[in-house]
Protein backbone atom coordinates (compact mmCIF):
# COMPACT_ATOMS: atom_id res chain seq x y z
CA UNK A 1 0.00 0.00 0.00
CA UNK A 2 1.54 3.19 -0.96
CA UNK A 3 -0.10 6.21 0.86
CA UNK A 4 1.02 9.37 0.94
CA UNK A 5 -0.84 11.26 -2.04
CA UNK A 6 -4.23 13.05 -0.62
CA UNK A 7 -5.88 12.09 -4.68
CA UNK A 8 -5.55 8.43 -3.30
CA UNK A 9 -6.32 8.35 -0.20
CA UNK A 10 -10.65 8.58 -0.35
CA UNK A 11 -10.38 4.70 -0.54
CA UNK A 12 -8.64 4.55 2.29
CA UNK A 13 -10.24 6.56 4.68
CA UNK A 14 -13.80 4.89 3.60
CA UNK A 15 -11.92 1.35 4.21
CA UNK A 16 -10.17 2.73 7.16
CA UNK A 17 -13.43 3.71 8.83
CA UNK A 18 -14.98 0.80 7.61
CA UNK A 19 -12.55 -1.29 10.01
CA UNK A 20 -11.25 -3.05 6.95
CA UNK A 21 -7.51 -1.95 7.12
CA UNK A 22 -5.11 -4.07 8.45
CA UNK A 23 -3.29 -2.99 11.63
CA UNK A 24 -0.03 -1.81 9.76
CA UNK A 25 -2.47 -0.22 6.28
CA UNK A 26 -4.20 1.69 9.33
CA UNK A 27 -1.42 3.07 11.43
CA UNK A 28 0.10 4.48 7.56
CA UNK A 29 -3.44 5.90 7.24
CA UNK A 30 -3.22 7.34 10.44
CA UNK A 31 0.29 8.64 10.60
CA UNK A 32 -1.22 10.69 6.99
CA UNK A 33 -3.52 11.75 8.99
CA UNK A 34 -1.55 13.48 11.28
CA UNK A 35 0.10 15.23 8.88
CA UNK A 36 -2.65 15.93 6.42
CA UNK A 37 -5.64 18.65 7.62
CA UNK A 38 -6.74 17.70 4.15
CA UNK A 39 -7.51 14.17 4.64
CA UNK A 40 -8.07 15.25 8.04
CA UNK A 41 -11.30 17.01 7.15
CA UNK A 42 -12.62 14.45 4.42
CA UNK A 43 -12.37 12.20 7.34
CA UNK A 44 -14.90 13.95 9.26
CA UNK A 45 -16.87 14.57 6.10
CA UNK A 46 -17.02 10.71 5.74
CA UNK A 47 -18.01 10.04 9.75
CA UNK A 48 -20.56 12.48 9.11
CA UNK A 49 -21.79 10.95 5.99
CA UNK A 50 -21.76 7.28 7.29
CA UNK A 51 -23.96 8.40 10.84
CA UNK A 52 -26.69 10.37 8.76
CA UNK A 53 -26.87 7.00 6.48
CA UNK A 54 -26.86 5.07 9.76
CA UNK A 55 -29.60 7.49 11.46
CA UNK A 56 -31.69 7.17 8.59
CA UNK A 57 -31.74 3.66 8.12
CA UNK A 58 -32.58 3.14 11.76
CA UNK A 59 -35.40 5.62 11.51
CA UNK A 60 -36.98 3.44 8.51
CA UNK A 61 -36.45 0.49 10.29
CA UNK A 62 -37.57 1.55 14.00
CA UNK A 63 -34.71 -1.33 14.96
CA UNK A 64 -31.59 -0.48 17.10
CA UNK A 65 -28.82 -1.63 15.06
CA UNK A 66 -28.08 -4.66 17.21
CA UNK A 67 -30.98 -6.00 15.56
CA UNK A 68 -29.90 -5.62 12.16
CA UNK A 69 -29.63 -9.26 11.77
CA UNK A 70 -32.73 -10.23 13.27
CA UNK A 71 -34.67 -7.56 11.31
CA UNK A 72 -32.56 -9.30 7.97
CA UNK A 73 -33.63 -13.31 9.13
CA UNK A 74 -37.41 -11.67 9.80
CA UNK A 75 -38.01 -10.10 6.37
CA UNK A 76 -36.93 -13.10 4.85
CA UNK A 77 -39.19 -14.99 6.58
CA UNK A 78 -41.56 -13.03 5.80
CA UNK A 79 -41.52 -13.30 2.19
CA UNK A 80 -40.90 -16.76 2.56
CA UNK A 81 -44.05 -17.46 4.73
CA UNK A 82 -46.34 -14.85 2.91
CA UNK A 83 -46.56 -15.98 -0.75
CA UNK A 84 -50.20 -15.56 -0.93
CA UNK A 85 -51.41 -13.53 1.77
CA UNK A 86 -51.28 -10.52 -1.13
CA UNK A 87 -53.98 -12.31 -2.95
CA UNK A 88 -55.75 -13.32 0.46
CA UNK A 89 -54.89 -16.69 0.16
CA UNK A 90 -52.36 -19.41 1.66
CA UNK A 91 -49.16 -19.97 0.02
CA UNK A 92 -50.02 -23.70 -0.71
CA UNK A 93 -53.36 -22.45 -2.24
CA UNK A 94 -51.13 -19.53 -3.80
CA UNK A 95 -48.76 -22.61 -5.60
CA UNK A 96 -51.69 -24.50 -6.57
CA UNK A 97 -52.69 -21.78 -8.58
CA UNK A 98 -48.69 -21.14 -10.20
CA UNK A 99 -49.32 -24.26 -11.69
CA UNK A 100 -52.45 -24.33 -12.75
CA UNK A 101 -51.49 -21.00 -14.87
CA UNK A 102 -47.97 -22.66 -15.97
CA UNK A 103 -49.86 -25.57 -17.59
CA UNK A 104 -51.62 -23.44 -20.37
CA UNK A 105 -48.68 -21.45 -20.14
CA UNK A 106 -46.56 -24.13 -21.12
CA UNK A 107 -48.85 -25.33 -23.78
CA UNK A 108 -49.40 -21.78 -25.07
CA UNK A 109 -45.90 -21.39 -25.46
CA UNK A 110 -45.01 -24.91 -27.16
CA UNK A 111 -47.80 -23.61 -29.26
CA UNK A 112 -46.50 -20.86 -30.80
CA UNK A 113 -42.79 -22.33 -31.19
CA UNK A 114 -45.03 -25.07 -33.68
CA UNK A 115 -46.84 -21.97 -35.60
CA UNK A 116 -43.13 -20.50 -35.96
CA UNK A 117 -41.44 -23.59 -36.78
CA UNK A 118 -43.80 -24.45 -40.05
CA UNK A 119 -46.04 -21.28 -40.28
CA UNK A 120 -42.89 -18.38 -40.12
CA UNK A 121 -40.03 -19.90 -39.83
CA UNK A 122 -38.53 -21.59 -43.18
CA UNK A 123 -35.21 -23.45 -43.36
CA UNK A 124 -33.56 -21.35 -46.02
CA UNK A 125 -32.08 -23.01 -49.02
CA UNK A 126 -28.69 -23.60 -49.58
CA UNK A 127 -26.43 -21.42 -51.75
CA UNK A 128 -26.29 -23.44 -54.78
CA UNK A 129 -23.36 -21.50 -56.43
CA UNK A 130 -20.80 -22.49 -53.62
CA UNK A 131 -17.72 -25.06 -53.79
CA UNK A 132 -19.84 -27.02 -51.67
CA UNK A 133 -22.06 -27.68 -54.25
CA UNK A 134 -19.21 -29.42 -56.12
CA UNK A 135 -18.16 -31.12 -52.94
CA UNK A 136 -17.74 -35.20 -53.94
CA UNK A 137 -15.47 -37.99 -52.16
CA UNK A 138 -14.84 -41.35 -54.39
CA UNK A 139 -14.22 -44.32 -51.85
CA UNK A 140 -13.87 -46.57 -54.78
CA UNK A 141 -13.55 -47.12 -58.60
CA UNK A 142 -14.23 -50.29 -60.25
CA UNK A 143 -14.03 -50.28 -64.18
CA UNK A 144 -13.02 -54.21 -64.84
CA UNK A 145 -10.97 -54.18 -67.79
CA UNK A 146 -11.46 -50.48 -68.75
CA UNK A 147 -9.15 -47.59 -67.97
CA UNK A 148 -10.52 -45.68 -65.51
CA UNK A 149 -9.52 -41.57 -65.28
CA UNK A 150 -10.64 -39.63 -61.73
CA UNK A 151 -10.01 -36.26 -62.02
CA UNK A 152 -11.20 -32.72 -60.66
CA UNK A 153 -12.33 -29.82 -63.13
CA UNK A 154 -9.62 -26.96 -62.46
CA UNK A 155 -12.59 -23.96 -62.16
CA UNK A 156 -14.82 -25.34 -59.73
CA UNK A 157 -13.32 -28.78 -58.82
CA UNK A 158 -16.37 -30.72 -59.81
CA UNK A 159 -15.13 -34.83 -59.61
CA UNK A 160 -14.98 -36.17 -63.20
CA UNK A 161 -15.11 -40.15 -63.20
CA UNK A 162 -13.78 -41.04 -67.15
CA UNK A 163 -13.96 -44.58 -68.48
CA UNK A 164 -12.23 -45.22 -71.64
CA UNK A 165 -14.32 -47.28 -73.38
CA UNK A 166 -14.47 -50.36 -75.91
CA UNK A 167 -10.73 -50.62 -74.95
CA UNK A 168 -9.52 -47.67 -76.39
CA UNK A 169 -8.01 -46.02 -73.93
CA UNK A 170 -8.98 -42.39 -74.46
CA UNK A 171 -9.10 -39.84 -72.49
CA UNK A 172 -10.22 -36.45 -72.76
CA UNK A 173 -6.76 -34.72 -73.22
CA UNK A 174 -6.48 -37.05 -75.97
CA UNK A 175 -9.05 -36.05 -78.04
CA UNK B 1 -55.14 -32.86 -1.36
CA UNK B 2 -50.91 -33.16 -1.13
CA UNK B 3 -50.81 -36.47 -3.16
CA UNK B 4 -53.57 -34.28 -5.46
CA UNK B 5 -51.09 -31.27 -5.96
CA UNK B 6 -48.33 -34.21 -6.52
CA UNK B 7 -50.00 -35.64 -9.20
CA UNK B 8 -51.31 -32.25 -10.78
CA UNK B 9 -47.57 -31.55 -10.82
CA UNK B 10 -46.38 -35.04 -12.67
CA UNK B 11 -48.98 -34.31 -15.04
CA UNK B 12 -47.43 -31.18 -15.94
CA UNK B 13 -44.41 -32.39 -16.75
CA UNK B 14 -45.36 -35.12 -18.31
CA UNK B 15 -47.06 -32.76 -20.77
CA UNK B 16 -44.08 -30.68 -20.93
CA UNK B 17 -41.80 -33.80 -21.84
CA UNK B 18 -44.77 -34.91 -24.49
CA UNK B 19 -44.85 -31.47 -25.83
CA UNK B 20 -40.60 -30.45 -25.85
CA UNK B 21 -40.31 -34.17 -27.23
CA UNK B 22 -42.51 -33.33 -30.34
CA UNK B 23 -40.91 -30.35 -30.74
CA UNK B 24 -37.29 -31.59 -31.12
CA UNK B 25 -38.13 -34.20 -32.83
CA UNK B 26 -39.68 -31.71 -35.58
CA UNK B 27 -37.41 -29.16 -35.45
CA UNK B 28 -34.38 -32.06 -36.12
CA UNK B 29 -36.09 -34.02 -38.87
CA UNK B 30 -35.51 -32.06 -41.93
CA UNK B 31 -39.04 -32.97 -44.26
CA UNK B 32 -37.95 -36.05 -46.40
CA UNK B 33 -34.88 -37.03 -44.70
CA UNK B 34 -34.80 -40.54 -45.95
CA UNK B 35 -35.67 -39.97 -49.61
CA UNK B 36 -32.96 -38.65 -51.97
CA UNK B 37 -33.45 -37.36 -55.29
CA UNK B 38 -31.19 -37.94 -57.82
CA UNK B 39 -31.04 -36.39 -61.00
CA UNK B 40 -29.09 -37.72 -64.14
CA UNK B 41 -28.17 -35.67 -67.04
CA UNK B 42 -27.22 -37.39 -70.16
CA UNK B 43 -24.84 -35.38 -72.21
CA UNK B 44 -22.98 -36.17 -75.59
CA UNK B 45 -19.93 -34.97 -75.52
CA UNK B 46 -18.38 -34.81 -79.38
CA UNK B 47 -16.20 -32.65 -81.35
CA UNK B 48 -19.22 -32.15 -83.83
CA UNK B 49 -19.85 -28.11 -84.64
CA UNK B 50 -23.20 -28.57 -82.88
CA UNK B 51 -21.67 -26.01 -79.88
CA UNK B 52 -23.00 -25.86 -76.08
CA UNK B 53 -26.26 -26.80 -75.29
CA UNK B 54 -27.71 -23.88 -73.67
CA UNK B 55 -29.89 -26.21 -71.01
CA UNK B 56 -25.92 -27.43 -69.44
CA UNK B 57 -24.80 -23.96 -68.81
CA UNK B 58 -24.67 -24.19 -64.90
CA UNK B 59 -22.34 -27.23 -66.39
CA UNK B 60 -20.70 -24.99 -68.99
CA UNK B 61 -17.02 -24.63 -66.49
CA UNK B 62 -17.24 -28.01 -65.89
CA UNK B 63 -17.85 -29.47 -68.94
CA UNK B 64 -15.54 -27.26 -70.83
CA UNK B 65 -12.79 -29.20 -69.13
CA UNK B 66 -13.06 -31.98 -70.87
CA UNK B 67 -11.41 -30.75 -73.81
CA UNK B 68 -14.73 -31.73 -76.85
CA UNK B 69 -16.23 -28.87 -79.07
CA UNK B 70 -19.64 -29.85 -78.45
CA UNK B 71 -22.01 -30.95 -75.32
CA UNK B 72 -26.16 -31.88 -76.33
CA UNK B 73 -28.42 -32.72 -73.70
CA UNK B 74 -29.90 -36.03 -74.11
CA UNK B 75 -32.21 -36.45 -71.61
CA UNK B 76 -32.63 -35.79 -67.53
CA UNK B 77 -34.34 -38.49 -65.32
CA UNK B 78 -34.93 -37.86 -62.29
CA UNK B 79 -35.44 -40.31 -59.71
CA UNK B 80 -36.43 -40.36 -55.55
CA UNK B 81 -34.97 -42.93 -53.54
CA UNK B 82 -34.93 -43.80 -50.05
CA UNK B 83 -31.74 -45.84 -48.11
CA UNK B 84 -30.67 -49.46 -49.98
CA UNK B 85 -33.14 -48.88 -52.98
CA UNK B 86 -31.99 -48.67 -56.27
CA UNK B 87 -32.97 -46.40 -59.17
CA UNK B 88 -32.60 -47.72 -62.79
CA UNK B 89 -31.70 -45.17 -65.49
CA UNK B 90 -31.87 -46.12 -68.70
CA UNK B 91 -28.83 -44.58 -70.84
CA UNK B 92 -28.00 -44.77 -74.58
CA UNK B 93 -26.64 -47.61 -76.54
CA UNK B 94 -28.74 -50.37 -73.78
CA UNK B 95 -26.86 -49.24 -71.14
CA UNK B 96 -28.13 -49.19 -67.95
CA UNK B 97 -27.11 -46.70 -64.97
CA UNK B 98 -27.73 -48.22 -61.55
CA UNK B 99 -28.13 -45.86 -58.07
CA UNK B 100 -27.88 -46.73 -54.68
CA UNK B 101 -28.21 -44.49 -51.54
CA UNK B 102 -26.71 -46.36 -49.26
CA UNK B 103 -26.66 -43.94 -46.10
CA UNK B 104 -25.83 -40.59 -44.91
CA UNK B 105 -22.21 -39.92 -43.55
CA UNK B 106 -22.04 -36.09 -42.17
CA UNK B 107 -23.55 -33.73 -44.73
CA UNK B 108 -23.16 -36.33 -47.45
CA UNK B 109 -24.93 -39.16 -48.76
CA UNK B 110 -22.93 -42.67 -49.02
CA UNK B 111 -23.97 -43.31 -53.12
CA UNK B 112 -22.82 -46.62 -55.25
CA UNK B 113 -23.20 -45.81 -59.03
CA UNK B 114 -23.35 -49.06 -61.74
CA UNK B 115 -23.00 -48.17 -65.41
CA UNK B 116 -23.61 -51.75 -66.88
CA UNK B 117 -23.26 -52.15 -70.74
CA UNK B 118 -24.95 -55.61 -71.39
CA UNK B 119 -24.62 -58.38 -68.57
CA UNK B 120 -21.31 -56.34 -67.95
CA UNK B 121 -20.70 -53.62 -65.57
CA UNK B 122 -17.58 -50.96 -66.96
CA UNK B 123 -17.98 -49.08 -63.95
CA UNK B 124 -19.07 -49.74 -60.28
CA UNK B 125 -18.11 -46.26 -57.73
CA UNK B 126 -18.72 -45.61 -53.95
CA UNK B 127 -18.47 -41.92 -53.60
CA UNK B 128 -20.21 -39.34 -51.03
CA UNK B 129 -21.89 -36.46 -52.23
CA UNK B 130 -22.75 -33.43 -50.72
CA UNK B 131 -26.37 -31.90 -51.05
CA UNK B 132 -26.60 -30.81 -54.26
CA UNK B 133 -23.48 -31.63 -55.07
CA UNK B 134 -23.04 -33.20 -58.91
CA UNK B 135 -20.24 -35.63 -60.23
CA UNK B 136 -19.80 -35.97 -63.84
CA UNK B 137 -19.19 -39.64 -65.20
CA UNK B 138 -18.14 -40.45 -68.56
CA UNK B 139 -16.27 -42.06 -71.11
CA UNK B 140 -18.52 -45.31 -72.84
CA UNK B 141 -18.97 -44.18 -76.68
CA UNK B 142 -22.05 -43.21 -78.37
CA UNK B 143 -22.32 -42.51 -82.06
CA UNK B 144 -19.49 -39.49 -82.61
CA UNK B 145 -18.72 -38.90 -79.20
CA UNK B 146 -18.97 -40.07 -75.58
CA UNK B 147 -21.53 -40.67 -73.21
CA UNK B 148 -21.35 -37.67 -70.22
CA UNK B 149 -23.14 -38.62 -67.24
CA UNK B 150 -23.98 -35.33 -64.33
CA UNK B 151 -25.36 -36.45 -61.39
CA UNK B 152 -26.50 -34.66 -58.60
CA UNK B 153 -27.79 -35.49 -55.63
CA UNK B 154 -30.68 -33.50 -53.77
CA UNK B 155 -31.75 -34.52 -50.12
Amino acid sequence: MKIGKCTSMGRWLSAYLDGELSGRQSARVEAHLASCAHCRGELVGLQKTQALIREGFLATAGEPARDLEALIGAVRKGIAAGVGEETGLPARTARRWGLRALVPAVVAAAALVLVFRFAVYRTPEPVIETLVKHECIVDSVDGGDRTVLLFKTHNSRMTVIWVSGNGERRSPEEV
Amino acid sequence: MKSRGRLRGRSMVSCFALVWGLICCLGTAPAGAAEYQIQVRTILASNSDQGFDPRLLDLKKDLIALNYMSFQLLDTTGVTLSAGQTGKVKLPGGRLLLLTPVKMVGSKIDMKIVIREGAAAILTTRMRIENHGTVIIGGPRHETGFLTLAVTANF
